[in-house]
């Protein structure tokens, strides 16, 4: 490869910007206990030359830091590994060994929008605050380094990737790429209504509000005015009440389904996935343009959602979930994920995602349930509660509220039963649940840590047993299921495992 | 499945080959308790735990004149969880067991919940021993096996003696580098790849105040 970047360089000027703004991010997130004490000396009245002078005083500190900073930055590739200077009193370095480098990510800030500047973030696993950050670096740069950073997987198709693209177009993959998915704006449009959780905090909330906030605003001359119509013209009859009611809750959810479709599309509209080398590479943004990269080797575990209102659209969400335990599973849980997939979409996409250790390329059409005894076993718990309320107060409607309540939890708990499953798939491992929504989980028995079979006396008995299946992305858990089921499950991942040393993270 | 017609040409002391209904799960070999001494150890732990604490129960009690039922009630009460989670404590200490297999490391716990847990030795990336100030008296050792992923231990094996903990720490070690080797030989371009990785952590002399490379080495 080329012997750019081997020489320790630092970073562009404008990088102060992004680091004054670390520098001002960080003071606020740890200054929380300031505030009160400022908003008391407020009302106290300061005067106000010492605000202004307060706050000149603190941007000048942060300005001094950024340029402190920048300057003392420094990074280097060399000999296959990642080396990053920085600090003036505190002096820190990094060297990253190239092949530690889970994932590299290209982002628009945007204050960078318009300098046609982006930031690269490199993570690594294992470190959990150590990602490296090169800000202020131009689209030819972030790719050139990319490419000297991922150079891991053995590759000739990022050699002739020299492409000076246009500032704007981190959207726009090289040309060795083979495009997996693309997303319309209409897909997106369905993916943020049908994954808005906030549809039913809306519900909840909608009512119990309705219910509370009357007599409080009750004297704003508004309000008074509201109820008075209200009262006119609505509450003639419970018909027109309920109706009233309703429409209030449907108008907002909308709302609430509104700024889910709307951050779903600012998040990742026009949304492309391509695959080069076995890396997966999602483009889009409109806000702030993202480029993720993640190798196929390092998922985990691919987990297929469809929320209560997917079901309606017959539409699913898949993430790909990384290791655990450091920043970037977060990073990932939001950003690698292929949303509003058809059943036909998730066959030809996972057809063509060859690098991943599970093979299955659609979801399975039925799955085994796990024994009831995992119901009554909790079943008889929820009850337990309004009926010792029941005999020390009588019924009322405190109680009543307790028995709903009870009984809520109960369908809850059965339907969650209902949805707990598993289907073996020769080295693959699917695992369903679910409540109202439902989701796949699809993990491949090669990249298990650990087995962990569980019994209590009764589940012996019955010859059950709990399977914990250790992963790097968290443990997976089927209770309930036959022992022998559970042993072939563990058994088929330890016989995998035994000799397969490859790194699986 | 390439991998297990590659098994028994890897001289990695593979297991006899037997008839299907003779076959065990790992949650069906037997196993080695931990030391008696443990035990004993758990017991004065319980002693140190909660006699202090029964004794500054009844204290305080006498000195806020609580009236002497309540007092009496107070202290039962107290004694008997005590028994309680001592009786615990004890029962849980006795379950515990491990065993050390061709291909990987089985722990058994737990009283109510009982757990086998089997970490095969390709995924095992670091083992720790420690020694807490009463094992130290006891001559306990806790050893602990971590593979990628959240940061806590899978196995966390309490109660073995300093001569069986550190050629147990060491069997651990050197067993997850044969798998490592020994797989390295076919001509896996992956493999190949994961090999030079571990050699050049090894040589790398540099770090060990540097957070990203020593936290990679254990992987």
């Amino acid at each position: 490869m080329s012997s750019r970047f081997t020489q320790w360089a630092s970073l562009s000027p404008w990088s102060i910007i992004s680091f004054s703004l670390h520098a001002l991010k960080m003071m606020l997130s740890s200054g929380y206990a300031l505030i009160p004490v400022i908003y008391t000396g407020w009302q106290q009245g300061f005067s106000s030359p010492w605000v202004i002078l307060v706050i000149g005083a603190i941007i000048l500190a942060i300005t001094t830091f950024a340029i402190v900073q920048w300057s003392q930055y420094r990074f280097r590739v060399q000999d296959h590994k990642l080396g990053i200077k920085q600090g003036l009193l505190f002096k820190r370095t990094h060297e990253i060994p190239l092949n530690k480098i889970q994932n590299v990510r290209l982002e628009q800030p945007l204050y960078f929008r318009p300098l046609g500047l982006f930031s690269l973030v490199v993570e690594t696993a294992g470190s959990k605050q150590d990602e490296a950050v090169l800000s202020a670096v131009n689209y030819r740069q972030a790719m050139q380094l990319k490419q000297r950073l991922f150079i891991h997987a053995p590759t000739q198709a990022v050699s002739e990737q020299t492409e000076t693209a246009p500032v704007d177009g981190a959207a726009t993959a090289p040309s060795a790429s083979s495009i997996v998915v693309q997303k319309q704006l209409k897909d997106l449009l369905i993916f943020g209504l049908y994954q808005n959780n906030l549809f039913w905090l809306s519900i909840i909330f909608g009512s119990i509000l309705g219910q509370l906030n009357w007599d409080k605003i009750g004297d704003n001359v508004f309000a008074q005015a509201l109820w008075q119509w209200y009262q006119t013209t609505i509450a003639t009859s419970l018909m027109s009440e309920l109706l009233f009611a309703l429409s209030v809750l449907l108008l907002l959810s909308l709302l609430l389904a509104l700024i889910s479709i709307a951050s779903a599309v600012l998040k990742y509209h026009p949304y492309k996935l391509s695959l080069r080398n076995n890396t997966l590479h999602r483009t889009g943004g409109l806000l702030a343009k993202q480029h993720d990269v993640l190798a196929l080797s390092r998922v985990q575990l691919i987990r297929f959602n469809q929320p209560i209102l997917g079901r309606l659209f017959k539409r699913w969400t898949a993430n790909f979930k990384q290791v655990k335990g450091t920043e970037i599973e977060q990073h990932a849980k939001r950003h690698m994920l292929i949303p509003s997939m058809t059943p036909a979409e998730i066959t030809s996409v996972f057809f063509k995602l060859t690098g991943l250790k599970s093979r299955a390329t659609e979801l399975p059409s039925h799955y085994q349930g796990i024994d009831i005894g995992w119901f009554w076993r909790r079943a008889y718990w929820p009850p337990l509660v309004p009926l010792l309320a029941v005999a020390l107060q009588g019924l009322n409607g405190f109680t009543q509220l307790m028995w709903l309540a009870a009984t809520l939890v109960v369908i809850a708990l059965y339907l969650r039963y209902r949805q707990w499953g598993y289907r073996l798939q020769g080295h693959d491992l699917w695992i369903h649940t679910g409540m109202l929504g439902h989701s796949w989980q699809l993990l491949s028995l090669t990249k298990v840590q650990h087995v962990c079979i569980s019994q209590t006396s009764g589940q012996r008995r019955k010859h059950l047993a709990t399977l914990h299946l250790g992963m790097a992305s968290g443990e997976q858990t089927i209770p309930y299921l036959s022992i022998t089921d559970a042993r072939l499950i563990a058994e088929t991942a330890l016989s995998l495992t035994k000799y397969d040393h490859n790194n699986w993270i | 499945m390439a991998d297990d017609l590659k098994g028994p040409t890897l001289s990695l002391g593979a297991r006899q080959r037997q008839p299907p209904h003779e076959w065990l799960s790992f949650d069906q070999e037997p196993l080695t308790q931990v030391e008696a001494t443990y035990i004993q150890q758990v017991k004065l732990e319980n002693l140190l735990l909660f006699v202090p604490l029964i004794i500054v129960i009844a204290v305080i009690g006498i000195l806020v004149n609580l009236p002497s039922l309540g007092l009496l009630g107070m202290v039962t009460t107290a004694l008997l969880l005590a028994g309680l989670i001592s009786y615990g404590r004890h029962k849980v200490a006795q379950s515990l067991a491990y065993g050390v297999f061709d291909h990987e490391f089985v722990m058994q716990q737990g009283v109510i919940w009982q757990q086998k847990i089997a970490l095969p030795y390709s995924r095992l990336q670091h083992v720790s021993l420690s020694q807490g100030p009463l094992e130290r008296r006891f001559g306990q050792h806790t050893l602990k096996c971590f593979s990628a992923g959240s940061g806590s231990a899978e196995i966390t094996l309490p109660g073995l003696s300093s001569s069986v903990a550190e050629s147990l720490r060491q069997h651990l070690l050197a067993k997850a580098a044969l798998v490592r080797q020994a797989s390295s030989a076919p001509s896996d371009i992956e493999a190949h790849d994961n090999l030079t990785d571990t050699t050049e952590l090894a040589s790398q002399p540099n770090a060990p105040s540097d957070p990203a490379t020593s936290s990679d080495k254990h992987e």
